[in-house]
């Protein structure tokens, strides 16, 4: 729903007072107090399928994913212009996933911020089930360090939640692997667009990809939820995957069953492939 | 609108480097078929991969009353099938902005190598004339950040009037009207230029009027549209931006009633693996209650909404708006997948435009790690839009001619 007005009056009025963490489901909004100079320009909200009014065709990934909201600001400073879209999803991995697929290669991350990823022109975060983007229109230095520092005050205003996949966290951090999360058809085209679909429904599967950047070894895991399609997946999904998506020689896959619904598998070149320790980590990770 | 440069008009004078090629390369696919094969052999666990995981059944539609109509002389894909001009300018981005200069000179080369004419006035009244109310279809729906340019746009506008176009008879459209803005295509930045969408809004931000009724209702053809068995369903904040619910999408009377030419001027950006260029940005910017085709029918609306005349019949000419674009991200924007392809490409087959502008975005896609082969399903919508003779898919069958400005 487009709150435009009302979100502008209410920013107005609340400006002036202090900033306290807010939970989760609560609106996060930058308030022109906040920082000297700012000024809320635009701001509005859109919820459900509204959000094709906003990103039209651009909705229906975080549509498919599950998604609850968006606050959009638009954002004047003495350093630029700032556009600040706060996404709050269904769940946190709902928002994991969309942070997975929108943000490549993060030449820096927010400080004490795994999954975080800033760019020249952009900062993007996951925090419990908010995806959060800022970006600046001058790609200046100053412009970067003001979308940092919006961006860590919309954070400080989220409440943390564990971890969807923990046993994913201490990889987080990692500049040399891409991970992606999946869930769906356009989730799968955005973000491992290579790949075929999990057998089953479009939408009833759980894939995470880890790729190794410099070579794009890969260690999959996927879940599959119910045990037939678990079971086509052990036995075809895997061959199904385009060879192409490594840069080297093929000298091995591994498959392991997890449990009744979930596999790891994994692509290499051989024992001195570096995603080795990385699959071998994730394993112990798993099962312990 | 920008202060119209004033500079030598005559394409002679750039340096350029022109390399035609009469056939267009064909990429080397990758498949991934090998691969089955190699994984069972290394597996020997595994079965062989069935054929199918899940079949798809495809939601009927009324595209057989589209091809009732007969066709034009002129219909899609227009005076030049399969004929793509793409032109490529170092200088044409400044500072991460468009320059209008530059994009006026190369889409003056651009309309003078497709077709053959020895001025820019005679190469655009192969398409236009004076007394036709013309359409700049346009995509706003990302921002400023990622939508046409308003520089590429008004390059398009000057030539128009520079061929005897008058700028009341031109009108920049698309369905939402307040995206157009946000986008830069304001009444300030174009005098004299109508700005219409589809879907409006008042001056207090309502999408409805006194009576209760939607502005974009006022706005639709309910005498064209395209029916698919889907059904679209809405609550009362989406309906503003899909205009109506069921298993119609009706034409914008914009296209039906107000226009007689489209000049369609997308942006190069991906949608997934594919593109969202040409084919995407008439068939969604066209009708209405497009949220329920997405997810089932987006490849068959990007080719069949098409073949309706009101778009097959008016699409004279295509203007592609590649001096910044994604790779990913996109149709959103996102701007770690910004790049500056400093490109337009220039045809009046939106099919063959779209198959180059899709190998463009490809092989910046593979450069840039994001997938390391062609998927076959980025094809689909550029393969039905062919079966549908409404353009040229098949690289083989493309002539691409390339310039290269400085």
């Amino acid at each position: 729903m487009k709150n435009r007005y009302l979100l502008f009056y209410t920013s107005v009025l609340w400006g002036g007072l202090s900033i306290i963490p807010l939970p989760a489901q609560e609106s996060p909004l930058l308030l022109p107090a906040e920082l000297p100079g700012l000024a809320i320009i635009r701001s509005d909200s859109f919820d459900g399928p509204s959000l094709w009014g906003y990103i039209n065709g651009g909705a229906d990934v975080y549509l498919e994913y599950g998604f609850e909201r968006v606050w959009v600001q638009e954002t004047e400073t003495p350093e630029g212009s700032q556009k600040v879209d706060i996404y709050r999803m269904s769940e946190p991995a709902a928002a994991f996933g969309i942070y997975t697929i929108s943000s490549f290669r993060c030449p820096a991350r927010l400080a004490g911020m795994d999954e975080s990823c800033v760019n020249p022109f952009q900062v993007q975060f996951r925090k419990g089930n908010f995806y959060v983007s800022v970006q600046n229109s001058l790609g200046t230095e100053a412009a970067g360090v003001m979308s940092r520092e919006l961006a860590l005050r919309i954070s400080g205003k989220l409440s943390g939640q564990p971890h969807p996949f923990p046993w994913l966290e201490s990889f987080m951090a990692r500049t040399d692997l891409h991970i992606v999360y999946v869930t769906g058809r356009l989730g799968l085209e955005n973000g491992i667009p290579s790949w075929p679909l999990p057998p089953g429904e479009e939408n009833g599967f759980g894939l995470v990809l880890i790729r190794m950047l410099q070579n794009n070894s890969w260690i999959a895991w996927l879940e599959s939820s119910d045990h037939e399609r678990s079971v086509m997946a052990e036995n075809n999904y895997l061959s199904m995957i385009p060879q192409p998506h490594h840069s080297g020689t093929v000298h091995a896959r591994d498959i392991i069953r997890i449990n009744m619904g979930c596999l790891l598998f994994m692509e290499h070149t051989g024992p001195d492939d570096p995603i080795i320790p990385v699959y071998n980590k994730l394993k112990e990770n798993i099962t312990r | 609108m920008q202060k119209k440069p004033t500079f030598n008009l005559h394409h002679n004078s750039v340096a350029m480097k022109i390399s035609k090629r009469s056939i267009y390369p064909r990429r080397t696919f990758l498949r991934m078929s090998a691969m089955g094969a190699m994984a069972a052999g290394m597996m020997p666990c595994l079965r062989a991969a069935s054929s199918h995981f899940f079949s798809e059944d495809k939601p009927l539609t009324n595209i057989d009353e589209a091809m009732k109509h007969p066709r034009l002389p002129h219909s899609m894909p227009g005076k030049f099938p399969g004929q793509v001009v793409k032109v490529f300018h170092g200088g044409s981005v400044v500072q991460n902005q468009p320059d209008a200069k530059a994009a006026y000179r190369m889409i003056e080369n651009a309309m003078l190598e497709l077709t053959g004419k020895h001025s820019l006035k005679e190469a655009w009244l192969v398409f236009v004339e004076p007394g036709d109310r013309i359409g700049l279809k346009v995509n706003p729906v990302a921002g400023a950040s990622l939508s046409t340019s308003p520089e590429v746009t008004e390059a398009v506008i000057w030539q128009l009037t520079e061929a005897g176009i008058p700028s009341g008879d031109i009108m920049i459209w698309d369905r939402r009207e307040f995206q157009l803005h946000e986008a830069g295509f304001t009444p300030e930045r174009f005098p004299g230029i109508t700005i219409r969408g589809t879907e409006q809004q008042d001056r207090e931000g309502s999408f409805y009027d006194a009576t209760g009724e939607l502005y974009g209702k006022y706005m639709i053809d309910t005498g064209w549209y395209y029916r698919a068995e889907v059904e679209g369903t809405y609550n009362r904040e989406t309906l503003p931006y899909m205009v109506n619910e069921g298993r119609y999408s009706y034409f914008t009377r914009i296209l039906t009633q107000e226009l007689d030419k489209i000049i369609n001027i997308p942006i190069l950006k991906n949608a997934g693996s594919t593109v969202t260029l040409c084919m995407k940005n008439l068939a969604y910017g066209s009708v209405t209650n497009t949220g329920r085709l997405h997810q089932q029918l987006w490849a068959e609306t990007c080719a069949e909404v098409n073949a309706f005349p009101p778009l097959r019949d008016k699409l004279v000419l295509n203007i592609v708006d590649g001096l910044k674009g994604c790779y990913q991200g996109g149709p959103g924007a996102n701007p770690q997948f910004f790049t500056d392809y400093r490109t337009i490409l220039v045809g009046s087959d939106p099919v063959a435009v779209d198959r180059a502008g899709y190998d463009i975005v490809l092989e910046k896609r593979i450069k840039e790690g994001i997938q390391a082969a062609e998927v076959p399903s980025a094809l689909r919508f550029m393969e039905l839009s062919e079966q549908l003779q409404l353009g040229i898919a098949d690289p083989a069958k493309i002539v691409l001619k390339e310039l290269t400005m400085s």
